[in-house]
């Protein structure tokens, strides 16, 4: 009862605050679902969870990554079981994707989506933390709830891992003579058939 | 072949690398420079999208149901794990709202 009002006025500033996280959440959610429609109930079921353990949030530390943590966090626990049908599903999509050969800039982003659904989970995680969120080494670790070098090394075979589908698609995109031709030429032409 | 295809695109000291390593060597810059533009193109292009209205909505919808108690839905205790209680309604207005 007492400081109530106070309590309201936290809640409406991290009301904001919350508003102003939700297209980074997006972006991991994507990341982690390759799905827009399964990121958006995610970022969703987030909100609320993190609404309704607003308590547990230190004000001044990083809501961020406290948002991040969530999220993953829903994600594994309530998508567990469906993840290995989904998975499958868009191994087909992604392999029917890779079999177009890049004509613009949406396809190039639709093939990297592509390839980046084939990456393992915590592969891609810490890439898209790391590489794309903008997360230091620590953060990222904090969020996964893994070592700095766990994260340090899943982001290198990400990329590592990343470079070798998108250069099988490029060969598939190509055929075989061509993508020879390719990869013994121009690394960039080996990995990406496009500019 | 997949391997194959790799290795052509590393350095030649990289190619004689132990095997176990292969996953987690380090990446030529070019490379690693070129995954990362793919990346950030892909992230800031989620990242551009405009927040849909239902996320809006749903935050008022929690403000709302603070300030009123006895419309509480979400209960902090059912969160730990699972919050198919908290989330379902709340799923329902944003499919109402999609819609």
């Amino acid at each position: 009862m007492s400081g109530s009002d106070t309590g309201k006025e936290t809640r409406r500033g991290l009301r904001d605050e919350l508003l102003a996280a939700i297209p980074p959440l997006r972006a991991f959610a994507v990341s982690l679902t390759a799905d827009s429609d399964r990121a958006d109930d995610l970022v969703q079921e987030t909100l609320v969870k993190a609404w309704s353990n607003l308590d547990s949030f230190t004000p001044g530390t990083n809501m961020r990554a406290w948002l991040f943590t969530i999220l993953r966090n829903t994600f594994y626990s309530n998508h567990r079981k469906q993840r290995r049908e989904v998975q499958d599903v868009e191994g087909e999509h992604a392999a029917r994707l890779a079999t177009h050969p890049s004509q613009n800039g949406h396809m190039d982003l639709a093939d990297f989506r592509a390839a980046l659904s084939r990456l393992p989970d915590d592969q891609r995680e810490a890439l898209i933390l790391i590489g794309a969120s903008g997360f230091s080494y620590e953060e990222a670790a904090e969020i996964c709830g893994c070592a700095v070098g766990t994260v340090k090394s899943r982001v290198n075979r990400a990329r590592n891992k990343l470079v070798e589908i998108m250069s099988i698609t490029s060969a598939e995109a190509f055929g075989p003579d061509d993508a020879t031709q390719a990869v013994m030429g121009d690394p960039v032409v080996a990995i990406r058939s496009g500019t | 072949m997949t391997r194959d295809n790799t290795n052509k695109d590393l350095p030649e000291r990289a190619l004689n690398a132990e095997q176990p390593d292969r996953d987690t060597r380090p990446m030529s810059p070019d490379l690693q420079a070129h995954i990362g533009l793919r990346l950030k193109a892909f992230y800031d292009s989620v990242l551009s999208e405009p927040i849909p209205d239902r996320f809006a909505q749903l935050l008022d919808r929690l403000d709302d149901a603070e300030a009123k108690p006895d419309l509480t839905a979400i209960d902090p205790a059912d969160t730990a794990d699972g919050t198919d209680s908290a989330a379902a309604p709340m799923r329902t207005v944003g499919s109402d709202i999609q819609s």
